[in-house]
């Protein structure tokens, strides 16, 4: 059944997808073909992966018997099913909200190409984790690539897109490199690419090579994650992109690094070395603080986002560190602890970007503007937007009752776990670690309020927020579905962790951190149910409670006897200034994206440049013979063996 | 759960009912610092009650989000302050997670910030821009100190923590420098001197008088009243980590009110050595505070390389 039901969606979606850029001369049509079959792929996908993780089946199968490569082989385990049905879920949602959001694109007459490219995107983010052997991953990812290429450029056609664009190219070209690498020499051992024989020949290796694997995993995964030092391009190329791209890269491609890392440590390589995972912990906390802290002091409300986008991942890496720290050391119950925070926080993360990026996606298409500073009294003109993104803001903000405050008190949890064992070290840098989280947190919360406050709140800032409407009814509905998400997250968090505590046994960990409605690890435990009925009880009896004879008389505001206008508000720039002040040694330097890409972009310039007599200058045929180059080694290393 | 409600209950109402006259205590010891007879200990009780039945202004640019925070602030405040347990009175073995009491707090500030941005009115907004920058530097402080302290329990639960200080914990060197850490932070988040000064008159040094400037009537009420018990509820948590007393073996009528009395007893030195400190020290510059964070976090390392190079 669940076989029938992706196999199903995996050609609803392939099919709309491919007849809706045929379809392009009827852009209504092509617009509605593609958004609709990534819907309704979606809705199968959806209990086919849910029935898989919930019975902790496995399914696997073989297809597409390629000439040269071989049979792929598909296994869908419950750690894969736990990111095939993120991906359904949100991806149905975003393509929901894409039916109004995109209808722009129906005049302009591309709507046929952008709407088949994002379904064929979406498809290809679900593969990925369906994949049991490196040659069909690769192929998954890199198709995950380049079709992203495509999508991240199409609205804005500028210089500095293009910028963007040549930077997000170069770092996820250069991080496939590295998988390529290291899951070629994984292969070339094994002498098979499936994950079982892989993992088999990890197993023999001798320490130095695993750390070597180690560090091009790593780098691979980490630049497509956007895990610092690698994640200058992603503020940069996120969001450029449309709001329903946007929302789709920083929600869920992220996630899929993450499912690869995981895959990859705990699955192949095993977690052997101690200094992994402190490598992931301070890799981990540097994205935490640093998102934050540039989250915290921006003014473009999508580049906000995309720098929070840093600082999650960061976190979802510290706890993935954690676990590799403690498995390594031979605890098994901290690791599965921590590693069900890291799945637990990817799940509410993918959830409440993708509302927020789709609400600022609604208010750039509605206000013409994602700069804050000319935001403003969005909360009377779009009151049911502003609510969705209120959800989302708190969400970002890690604040309870929201789901990110469960995953983020796991989290801690997690760290506090080493603090039981001998070594002197551990019991210093696993508080230093929480304490980073806590100061991400902190600078969070300031991005948070910061954002709501001076987007949303008071009057108006220009022109176009005067005039901003509540967008198309599909787009509230698309928001809607996902702040749904959160709030139910929220609530059932205890029993999405025992769901997911299968996906942890594909990896041969466990984690009894949940019993009944309650998270609870040997160092506390957490309802949020509980929290959410006091805190409704409370909040009607306060207002039984308070009742006022009279409403509200609306007055103006104290001006110290001047008028107040939208002129004399503080903007966002104005309200970030003290951190500013204050972080100044750390943000005072030029833009740090020059500095770790300049020489490698200077190179790959360099090279094109000479090597352009064999390209006509078209990007579409570049990309090609990136796919064609991916498909050679494959053939290659299949030749070796 | 349900049987513990009570124990909840009367944690909250406590604190409802003692955080105003903490205020009156700090208000009358600077008074006699400054030669005056200063009002009486009850005059913040009839303070609310004189708001409560004055007329409700909101600004005319507010949305609901104006509306609804004192609301939220009171509600978030009461579900920090059932967490919080007091020595000297019955635990009820209930879980009370510092965790969730620090993001509650949290999440009551949000809410306040956003109301501060939502008038429009610049003091309000730059009182909203010091506070979240104040909140964000002290976040990491609070709960390195915290997480120093719940080490020894090895559970992150006030009731653990307490216990593990009542059983002779709370004299390590470690320990103590965590308690100075925690304290230094705990007159940060409360907005006393030498951070901000409460009795200010002047807009553009207020900070957490700033943001309920726009404030009015039964709303005005609320947020004076909600931060009047977070500031007790900051205060008890450096009580019962410092000085936790004995905790109750034996519940009875005889040990809730000796317990009741001694915590009020410490409540009042705490109340008083506020408001002395008030009348002695100037508040320091807005740029100064992180310096104030620097040193507790400075505190804190200490504590955790003593104590855990101690072991």
């Amino acid at each position: 059944m669940t076989g029938l039901l992706l196999t199903l969606a995996v050609a609803v979606a392939a099919l709309g997808g491919l007849l809706a850029i045929v379809a392009t001369p009827w852009p209504t049509l092509a617009h509605r073909l593609a958004y609709g079959s990534a819907v309704v792929a979606g809705l199968l996908t959806l209990p086919g992966a849910l029935i898989l993780l919930l019975t902790g089946q496995t399914l696997t199968a073989s297809v597409l018997d390629l000439p040269v490569i071989g049979a792929l082989g598909i296994r869908l385990d419950p750690l894969s099913a736990v990111f095939v049905a993120l991906t359904a879920l949100v991806g149905t949602a975003v393509a929901v909200f894409a039916l109004g959001y995109a209808r722009d694109h129906v005049s302009d007459g591309d709507a046929g190409v952008l709407g088949g490219t994002f379904t064929l995107f979406l498809l290809s983010v679900g593969l990925v984790p369906a994949m049991d052997d490196a040659a069909g991953f690769l192929l998954a990812w890199e198709l995950m690539a380049v079709l992203s290429f495509f999508l991240v450029g199409w609205d804005q056609r500028d210089e500095a897109t293009r910028r963007a664009l040549v930077g997000y190219i170069v770092v996820t070209q250069l991080g496939t490199a590295c998988l390529i690498g290291s899951f070629a020499g994984l292969w070339a051992i094994a002498a098979h690419p499936a994950f079982a024989a892989l993992q088999h020949a990890a197993a023999g290796l001798s320490p130095d090579i695993r750390d070597l694997l180690f560090v091009g995993f790593l780098t691979g995964f980490g630049a497509k994650a956007g895990l610092f030092p690698l994640h200058a391009w992603l503020p940069e190329a996120h969001p450029v992109a449309p709001g329903h791209v946007s929302a789709a890269l920083s929600a869920l491609m992220v996630k899929v690094a993450i499912y690869g890392l995981i895959r990859v440590l705990f699955g192949i390589l095993g977690a052997h070395a101690a200094w992994w995972g402190i490598a992931l912990l301070l890799l981990g906390s540097s994205s935490a603080v640093l998102g934050a802290l540039r989250a915290a002091l921006e003014s473009d409300l999508k580049r906000l986002l995309a720098y929070s986008t840093i600082e999650h991942v960061g976190i979802i890496a510290m706890a993935i560190g954690a676990a590799a720290l403690f498995a390594a050391l031979g605890r098994t119950l901290p690791a599965g602890i921590a590693l069900m925070a890291a799945l637990l926080h990817a799940v509410n993360h993918a959830c409440f970007k993708g509302l927020l990026f789709c609400g600022s996606g609604a208010v750039a298409r509605e206000a013409r503007t994602r700069d804050l500073d000319l935001l403003g009294g969005l909360m009377i003109r779009m009151p049911q937007t502003a609510a969705l993104m209120l959800i989302g803001a708190m969400a970002l903000a890690a604040l309870p009752p929201m789901n990110a405050f469960a995953s983020e008190w796991l989290t801690f949890q997690a760290l506090l776990q080493g603090l039981e064992s001998g070594s002197p070290w551990l019991r210093t840098g696993l508080p230093l670690a929480a304490a980073c989280l806590a100061l991400a947190g902190g600078l969070s919360t300031f991005a948070a309020i910061k954002a709501f406050g001076v987007g949303f709140l008071a009057r108006p800032r220009s022109e176009a927020a005067l005039a901003a409407s509540e967008p198309a009814p599909s787009m509230r509905l698309g928001m809607g579905i996902l702040a749904l998400a959160c709030l139910g997250l929220g609530v059932a968090m205890a029993p999405v962790a025992r769901a997911l505590s299968s996906a942890l046994g594909s990896i041969r960990l466990s984690a009894p951190a949940a019993t009944g409605w309650t998270l609870a690890t040997p160092t506390g435990s957490l309802s949020m149910p509980g929290l959410w009925m006091a805190m409704i009880g409370l909040m009607v009896l306060v207002t039984l409670g308070s009742r006022r004879r009279k409403a509200r008389r609306m007055a103006p505001v104290w001006g110290c006897g001047g008028a107040l206008d939208a002129r004399t508000q503080y903007t966002a720039t104005g309200y970030a200034q003290p951190v500013r002040r204050i972080f100044a040694r750390f943000t005072g330097r030029p833009a740090p994206r020059e500095v770790p890409y300049r020489p490698v972009v200077d190179t790959v310039m360099a090279l094109s440049r000479r090597a352009s007599r064999m390209q006509p200058g078209s990007i579409h045929l570049y990309l090609l013979y990136v796919f064609g180059a991916l498909l050679v080694v494959l053939a290659s290393l299949r030749g070796i063996r | 759960m349900i049987s513990r409600l009570p124990l909840l209950v009367a944690r909250t109402a406590l604190a409802f009912t003692v955080a105003p006259l903490v205020d009156g205590i700090i208000r009358k010891t600077k008074a006699r610092f400054q030669c005056r007879r200063g009002p009486s200990l009850l005059q913040p009780y009839r303070d609310l009650l004189k708001l409560r039945f004055k007329e409700d202004l909101a600004p005319e640019t507010t949305s609901w989000i104006f509306r609804a925070t004192p609301l939220v602030l009171v509600v978030t405040t009461a579900v920090a302050a059932a967490l919080l347990p007091i020595p000297a009175l019955p635990a009820g073995g209930f879980a009370s997670d510092p965790i969730v009491f620090l993001y509650m707090l949290a999440a009551g500030r949000f809410f306040t910030l956003l109301a501060a941005l939502d008038t429009g009115s610049t003091f309000t907004a730059m009182a909203s821009s010091r506070e979240a920058t104040f909140a964000a530097l002290a976040e990491p402080a609070v709960l390195l100190a915290i997480f120093l302290l719940a080490a020894p329990g090895g559970q992150l639960d006030f009731g653990a923590m307490i216990r593990a200080t009542v059983a002779g914990g709370g004299s390590m060197p470690g320990h103590l420098l965590a308690v100075a850490a925690l304290t230094i932070m705990a007159i940060l988040e409360t907005g006393r001197v030498p951070v901000d000064n409460p009795a200010t008159h002047l807009e553009l040094t207020m900070v957490h008088e700033g943001l309920i400037l726009e404030h009015a009537g039964r709303d005005l009420a609320l947020m004076s009243w909600g931060a009047s018990v977070r500031q007790l509820l900051l205060f008890t948590l450096v009580l019962d980590l410092a000085v936790p007393g004995v905790p109750v073996t034996r519940p009875g009528v005889l040990a809730l009110v000796i317990g009741l009395g001694v915590y009020l007893g410490k409540l009042a030195l705490v109340a008083i050595g506020v408001g002395t400190l008030e009348s002695a020290i100037a508040k320091m510059r807005l740029f100064q505070v992180p310096d104030l964070v620097g040193l507790s976090v400075v505190l804190s390392v200490l504590a955790l390389v003593t104590s855990a190079m101690g072991r």
